[in-house]
């Protein structure tokens, strides 16, 4: 399993960054960090010296002054983290960036940071709507259509691949109240039926029970009736001594782990929680892709493939994934993600259940500082003077 | 939460805000919008619902008539709008009564935002509708779903079932048989899609056995349903394969086993034809009580089989015929039986030029007018309605109205005998005689066959073979750059508009179709 996951992660094993806890979060800063670690096998030594990756929209000069503004304007709080996170993405296909700029409404600088936030979101939002979810979740996957994700659209997508073995196990959260909303059941009937089938799944792997074909139409009822977002997913190997025998509460600690911060109870459904399932899903159930030959089509999340996001960070180039922001500020490795093409969650995928009653318990601000800290211990001297440069640090 | 605080200050404007993506909502800007409002809506309370509410009953009143400039902006406001509306709780009381009453405009205004089975907003709309039944008038619009008349988009069929499962009745959760036919229509409907090409057999089947199990896991009631099913009529054999994955039928051959005995009337009755036609000649000659106690005992039969089959092809075809038939003698029945008609089939054009006759016969002639131009708001490629429009036009004397409407339906329906003799007709009452004669000599030369006595009867009661609903595309492949649903009391204002264009401009044929601009 080490050597898959070396191969997985396109990084070989890392030193443990520690970072003093009772300094307040941002006082620490990248140049006071000794990093040591060894990238792929051969030792390297990463120290601060001048040289900065370019954000690929650093051309427009007008959105590039608006991000620099957002990301710097201490008024709008976190609201400043996806700009930096677009001003830190140094590795999009050309067209993509081009047909993004290209929009009308791309925010410009000026005005006060509140409405040129406002300004960005909603232009971000339009794009996303616009080119990620065009489609159907259970239509067959074609990089060659419009409704294919701009993520995954040939002449759009990143050819950046961590590679992986087909056999390797996904994890992907989804919210029980959409399900239920979208196929029109009550949602107590929907989570009782998915507890059951998870139950079942992990006792035995036969399937085809009665539970289980219900859940299967269930499962297609509702996409047939979504959207073909990207999706994040996790891999199970990083989760697998929390999830192997998941016990009540699973949730909130994935969700910590794996930065789902919209997954706030406290603030969405305080009371009654947020009821979630968990899918485990093979690497082979995503789609070949294209330009690669044999590969799965999973690539490093960018900022261009969802929503903007204060618990994204922008990983650094190259490595074929992504990194989890852990909300709980935990200096181990972070746990990594990937986005793939849309792809038909069955009763077999179908691992646990459980419930977020609790809110967020961290500041964002450190948890990104600290995640940033162990990005910069694994990247290039570009990458981390980029970070500086941006305000990840802080 | 910054939007709430915005929400208590500006209700539609954070509504609208929140819902176009237009407002940054921090970490929770990963969640959509829609589902969102669900989540506060059930945190909340019903202060927070009922105010919510209220402010997409102002919102949706605002945006109903108005241009939708940005489409796709539009589409998506209106898709998450209903998906609120169908599933917040408690249930939305002035949303949905503001919904219910735009029921006849909601194809046209809403059916083109359906883009997709994920961006549906006309579903969604309807699944609002399921919620809010107080009685048994929405039953035909689910048959209809579940039949998948034309324009339907196949997937449009689960609103049906789901609008027959929450409509009122005495049966507390037990088996419905209507559900169960309905789901057979569906089923049907569906093999007919595969028949004619517009849908893949593997989509038909997800669709089918989707339904077949949500209705199963509705009422588990699995005895039930296999003695309804060895009732039923011979099914097509797709329908056999998909019922047994969802029920416990015999796994080959038909699933049919016993002769027909349901409770209920689901087939069309042989003799219906000839007693309509009887009933018909008879009436021509005179009205009596006898002969309106026979023509309403027929209908009532037909009615309950539309009722209980969704199929009004019957009921609606006998309405038609026996207000063509009494519009003289009986015109207020006349006027009662079109109306009938044409909330059965809006779809069908033949029933609005129906209308449009018996409303012009008991000289409701600005209601007629109005119906005319609604009615060309949905059927633009249908002469008949040209026709129908020009003629109600030039009874109401609009003279001028009556010429244009009259060009312009022979430019674009050049074969389109009717439309060059009633041109005539209004320049003779115009006083334009030699206009006239020149327009009367063109089309004695290019239709020599043509009978003006047919002319006038057809112009007068509408023309029924070639608009059977089998023939109409409703709205659903067609799209505008800019739309939005005319109030039909703006007509007027509209058809003076339009003569403006008309005579001003001398717009190209093309550009003579109406243009949706608010009023």
């Amino acid at each position: 399993m080490e050597a898959r996951r070396a191969h997985r992660y396109g990084w070989g094993p890392i030193c443990v960054v520690r970072r003093d806890r009772a300094s307040p979060a941002g006082s620490v800063t990248c140049s006071a960090v000794a990093v040591t670690r060894v990238c792929r096998g051969r030792a390297a030594v990463h120290t601060n010296h001048g040289g900065r990756v370019r954000s690929v929209f650093f051309d427009n000069t007008t959105f590039y002054q608006a991000l620099s503004l957002l990301a710097s304007a201490q008024i709008i709080e976190n609201g400043r983290f996806p700009a930096r996170n677009f001003l830190l993405e140094s590795q999009l296909p050309r067209s993509r960036v081009d047909e993004y700029t290209s929009r009308l409404g791309l925010p410009t600088a000026g005005g006060n940071a509140q409405a040129s936030l406002s300004a960005f979101s909603g232009f971000h939002n339009a794009y996303v709507e616009d080119e990620l979810r065009r489609g159907v979740r259970s239509n067959d996957f074609d990089p060659a259509s419009l409704d294919c994700p701009h993520t995954f659209r040939a002449g759009c997508s990143l050819d950046e691949f961590g590679g992986s073995d087909e056999d390797l196990l996904l994890i992907r959260v989804e919210d029980v109240s959409a399900i239920a909303r979208q196929t029109a059941e009550a949602e107590s009937d929907v989570y009782t039926l998915l507890e059951d089938v998870a139950r079942e799944r992990r006792s035995s792997s036969r399937g085809g029970t009665s539970k289980q074909a219900a859940c299967d139409q269930l499962l297609r009822r509702w996409q047939d009736s979504i959207d073909n977002r990207p999706l994040f997913s996790a891999f199970w190997d990083d989760a697998k001594s929390l999830l192997d025998d998941p016990r009540a509460g699973w949730a909130e600690e994935l969700r910590d782990r794996l930065g789902l911060v919209h997954y706030d109870a406290s603030i969405r459904r305080p009371g009654s929680g947020i009821a979630v399932v968990l899918f485990r899903y093979p690497v082979k159930l995503v789609p070949r892709s294209a330009i690669r030959v044999g590969s799965r089509f999973m690539v490093r999340p960018t900022v261009l493939d969802g929503p903007l996001n204060e618990a994204f960070f922008t990983a650094p180039p190259d490595g074929g994934v992504g990194c989890t922001v852990d909300l709980m500020v935990r200096d181990d490795d972070p746990w990594q993600e990937i986005v793939h093409p849309a792809v038909e969650f069955r009763a077999q995928h179908v691992w646990a259940t459980d419930t977020i009653h609790s809110g967020l318990k961290s500041e964002l601000g450190d948890a990104r500082g600290h995640h940033c800290l162990k990005l910069c211990v694994r990247s290039s001297e570009e990458f981390v003077e980029s970070c500086q440069a941006t305000g990840g640090l802080l | 939460m910054g939007w709430l605080s915005s929400f208590r200050a500006e209700p539609v404007g954070a509504l609208e805000a929140l819902l176009t993506g237009g407002y940054y909502l921090g970490h929770l800007n990963q969640v959509d919008p829609d589902e969102l409002l669900l989540d506060w809506a059930s945190a909340n309370g019903n202060d927070f619902v009922l105010s919510l509410d209220q402010a997409i009953t102002d919102w949706m009143s605002r945006r109903w008539y108005a241009d939708d400039q940005d489409l796709q902006l539009a589409d998506l406001v209106w898709h998450r709008m209903f998906r609120i509306t169908a599933s917040i709780e408690p249930e939305p009381i002035r949303s949905l009564a503001f919904l219910r009453s735009r029921q006849e405009e909601a194809p046209v205004r809403i059916g083109p935002m359906t883009r997709s089975r994920a961006r549906d907003a006309l579903g969604w709309y309807w699944a609002s509708l399921t919620r809010q039944q107080l009685d048994q008038d929405l039953i035909p619009a689910w048959f209809r779903l579940c039949n998948l008349t034309p324009g339907t988009p196949a997937f449009h069929g689960r609103w049906g079932l789901l609008g027959l499962r929450r409509a009122p009745g005495d049966d507390k959760g037990a088996f419905r048989e209507s559900v169960a036919v309905g789901l057979e229509r569906y089923l049907i409907a569906l093999v007919g899609r595969v028949d004619d090409g517009s849908l893949r057999l593997r989509d038909a089947e997800r669709l089918a056995i989707g339904e077949a199990h949500a209705a199963a896991r509705a009422y588990p009631f699995p005895k039930r349903w296999v003695s309804f099913w060895v009732q039923r009529d011979e099914l097509p054999s797709p329908v056999n394969k998909w019922l047994r994955s969802a029920f416990p039928l015999p796994r080959s051959g038909s699933v049919r086993k016993v002769s027909k005995n349901s409770s209920i009337l689901s087939h069309p009755r042989g003799d219906w034809t000839s007693r309509a036609t009887t009933i018909s000649q008879q009436l021509r000659g005179s009205v009596s009580d006898e002969l309106l106690s026979l023509s309403a005992t027929l209908m009532d039969e037909q009615r309950k089989y539309a009722l209980n089959t969704g199929d009004s092809h019957y009921l609606v075809r006998t309405l038609c015929n026996f207000s063509s038939v009494l519009i003289s003698s009986a015109p207020r029945l006349s006027l009662q039986l079109s109306t009938e008609a044409r909330e059965w089939e809006p779809w069908n054009p033949y029933t609005w030029t129906t209308l449009i006759t018996a409303l012009r016969t008991q000289s409701r002639i600005e209601e007629a007018i109005t119906t005319g131009y609604a009615a060309l708001d949905r059927f633009p490629d249908d002469p008949v309605v040209w026709n129908g429009l020009a003629e109600v036009l030039k009874a109401a004397g609009r003279l001028v109205e009556a010429e244009v409407v009259y060009r312009q339906t022979a430019e674009r329906f050049p074969d389109d005998v009717f439309a060059r003799s009633g041109l005539a007709e209004v320049l003779k009452a115009a006083d334009r005689l030699p206009e006239a004669e020149v327009v009367d000599r063109q089309a004695t030369e290019w239709f020599p066959d043509r009978n003006d006595t047919d002319v006038e009867e057809s112009a007068s009661i509408g023309l029924p073979e070639r608009n059977r609903p089998e023939d109409r595309i409703e709205w659903w492949p067609r799209r505008q750059k800019s739309r939005s649903a005319r109030p039909t009391t703006c007509a007027p204002l509209f058809a003076e508009q339009w003569l403006c264009r008309v005579s001003l401009a001398k717009m190209p044929p093309s550009s003579l179709s109406p243009k949706r601009t608010g009023c």
